[in-house]
């Protein structure tokens, strides 16, 4: 009698508290709080979503489950095979990214960092608007992991080790979808990087930058207009960057999404997802941070080195897909941006200050198995 | 054995209230409530007709323009009180993005009263615009992310963005205007009572005052950009802006 009056009271505490599952749990079930320990300097407070409080159970049975192939129909693609940590979790190097049948997608996997913070939806056309959505897409997408969700809620069932790793973290051995998509919202939404340089020298004020370095922030973060007299005596034709209107903030992001200028773009992207026209060849605006690893660049994957992509927006952009009167902020960059030589190589080694070497080689981010 | 089922089922009952705080609205007692709530929604005009974006205008100068975006900050909001003394409503802000229909935001904690104007300002104060950004949640007025109005660690914020392109050579024009000495102070005469009804204001905004009176505007002359907060183009957008706030109305 004493057992069941115990476990009553603790059924009754898991009861009340009922935000922390949806599902009931089987048996009683206790989880620890996950606790960030990023300096809250050098990025915005904690957003975690209400319906999914981060546990260290959860993150780590969400860690096991991005890096277990058992998610594809072969059981030969993870996540982590085309986001890969040494790549700030973006594909390899590969502008496409193959899936387990030999397909080829049509767009460069994007780095999975600073997740919480993301407002207006995931992936370049925003077409999720969850993480705990966004992680069984790529499961049944016939060029990637083309496997069914009920054939993984089934797979995962037969496990005795997942059977007791969901029974840690969400009370239940019964697995289904939507505990399958929190348990990796989880472990995605720990992925934050918030140590490169620029936040020890911008942010912390414990380190300084060269002199190139700090040439380079002064042209990311100053309009197409000429650079000050100070900078570039010699040269009053060198302008900024006009960088931080889209890649803004500490984030390096931007929750709009835009048309960069690219020609010969046939994607719809943003436009294809909400049907709207004036969003035709838009794109998510993609975090800089970790940029020196991400390569190759773009939503297709069309530049190989962060040298191209400054050319690019130094170009006329005349070629342009989408109407850049559209986009008033490209068009004026298209009308006025010249940098030097010397002054691109200094935007370069400005945006390799973003590099995060922590965040590349933290242990908690690493495959479990 | 009884009384201890009975016991547990009381426990029962507690715990499953206790924690039901997200589902049962806590409405406060009228008789303890002390402050109220205004909500002001933000009309955008362009003179005497709705203000449209994507669509051909024609500006004072006479040039046609499309309106592609405006964005603009708010803060230091107060209510001035009958015997003329400012109520001030510290640190509550709003972003207003017309071109995303974001144009309402709700004031709250402000002391029941009567009051004969409100005022506020397009632009933040020194301290809260060289603040770190990374004290907001991202769904802040005043987050980055939220708003894409901040000027990275140079300069703050920018208080108001206007920007489109010139019909029919599909010039653009980008307007961004920052500099706490641009920081522009309103306030209008309005009969108000803040009481435990929640109260709700419209106050228009004419985008055709931002490009004349006192100067009119001319893109071709004055420019297509304003990029520095000393610039004549700054100056003359801004001491247009004077004018730019042309009524409110209090819902009855």
């Amino acid at each position: 009698m004493k057992k069941l009056i115990v476990y009553l009271l603790l059924a009754s505490s898991v009861i009340a508290c009922k935000d922390v599952v949806n599902e009931v749990p089987d048996t009683p079930f206790s989880t620890t709080p996950y606790t960030f320990s990023f300096n809250k300097t050098v990025l915005p407070p904690v957003r975690i979503p209400k319906d999914n409080p981060l546990t260290q159970e959860g993150v780590q049975l969400g860690r096991m489950l991005f890096y277990d192939p058992i998610l594809s129909a072969d059981s030969t693609q993870s996540c982590a095979s085309c986001h890969n940590q040494t790549d700030a979790f973006t594909d390899n190097g590969r502008q496409f990214s193959t899936g387990i049948r030999g397909i080829t997608g049509t767009r460069n996997a994007m780095s999975i960092v600073n997740m919480m913070w993301h407002l207006d939806g995931f992936f370049w056309d925003g077409r999720s608007d969850a993480l705990k959505h966004l992680a069984l897409i790529p499961i049944e997408d016939p060029t990637e992991m083309d496997e069914t969700i009920g054939n993984v809620v089934a797979k995962l069932n037969r496990s005795p080790m997942y059977q007791e790793a969901f029974k840690k973290a969400f009370g239940t051995g019964a697995i289904g979808d939507e505990i399958i998509g929190k348990a990796l919202e989880q472990f995605m939404l720990t992925m934050v990087s918030g140590n490169s340089k620029f936040d020890r020298v911008v942010m912390l004020k414990t380190e300084e930058f060269t002199v190139q370095e700090r040439t380079g922030q002064t042209i990311f973060n100053q309009e197409a207009t000429p650079i000050n007299e100070e900078l570039d005596p010699k040269n009053p034709k060198n302008f900024g960057g006009d960088c931080f209107h889209c890649h803004g903030n500490s984030l390096f992001m931007s929750r709009n999404y835009m048309s960069n200028g690219l020609p010969n773009v046939t994607d719809l992207g943003r436009g294809a997802t909400n049907g709207n026209p004036r969003d035709n060849y838009k794109f998510k605006t993609p975090t800089l941070r970790n940029i020196e690893k991400t390569a190759p660049y773009m939503h297709d994957g069309r530049f190989n080195t962060l040298e191209e992509v400054v050319q690019h927006y130094l170009s006329d952009m005349t070629n342009a897909t989408a109407n850049l009167g559209d986009e008033p902020n490209m068009h004026a960059l298209r009308d006025s941006v010249y940098l030097s030589e010397e002054h691109k190589a200094a935007l370069v080694a400005f945006l390799k200050t973003l590099t995060d070497d922590d965040f590349l080689t933290n242990e908690a981010y690493s495959n479990p198995f | 054995m009884k009384n201890l089922l009975y016991l547990l089922l009381g426990l029962l009952l507690i715990a499953v209230s206790s924690c039901d705080d997200d589902d049962i609205p806590v409405i406060p007692d009228p008789t303890e409530q002390t402050t109220g709530n205004l909500t002001i929604t933000m009309n955008h005009v362009y003179g005497s007709s709705d203000m449209h974006y994507n669509q051909t205008v024609n500006l004072p100068s006479t040039e046609q323009v499309e309106f592609k975006r405006l964005y603009y900050l708010l803060s230091d909001f107060y209510l001035r009180n009958e015997a003329g003394t400012k109520v001030v409503l510290p640190k509550q802000y709003a972003l207003i993005e017309d071109h995303n229909d974001k144009v309402s935001f709700t004031l709250t904690d402000i002391p029941f009263g009567t009051y004969s104007a409100i005022g506020f300002s397009i632009g933040l104060d020194s301290v809260t615009n060289h603040g770190n950004p990374n004290q907001y949640e991202t769904s802040h007025p005043l987050s980055p992310i939220n708003n894409s109005l901040h000027w990275n660690w140079e300069g703050g914020y920018i208080f108001t963005a206007i920007e489109g392109k010139v019909i029919p050579s599909n010039e653009t024009f980008v307007f961004h205007l920052a500099g706490v000495q641009h920081k522009l102070d309103y306030e209008l005469k309005v009969q108000l009572t803040c009481s435990t009804t929640p109260q709700y204001a419209t106050i228009t905004y004419d985008v055709k005052e931002v490009f004349q009176n006192p100067e009119i505007y001319t893109i071709a002359e004055d420019g297509t950009s304003s990029h520095s907060t000393t610039s004549p183009v700054v100056i003359k957008l801004i001491n247009n802006m004077g004018n730019i706030m042309t009524g409110i109305t209090v819902k009855k």
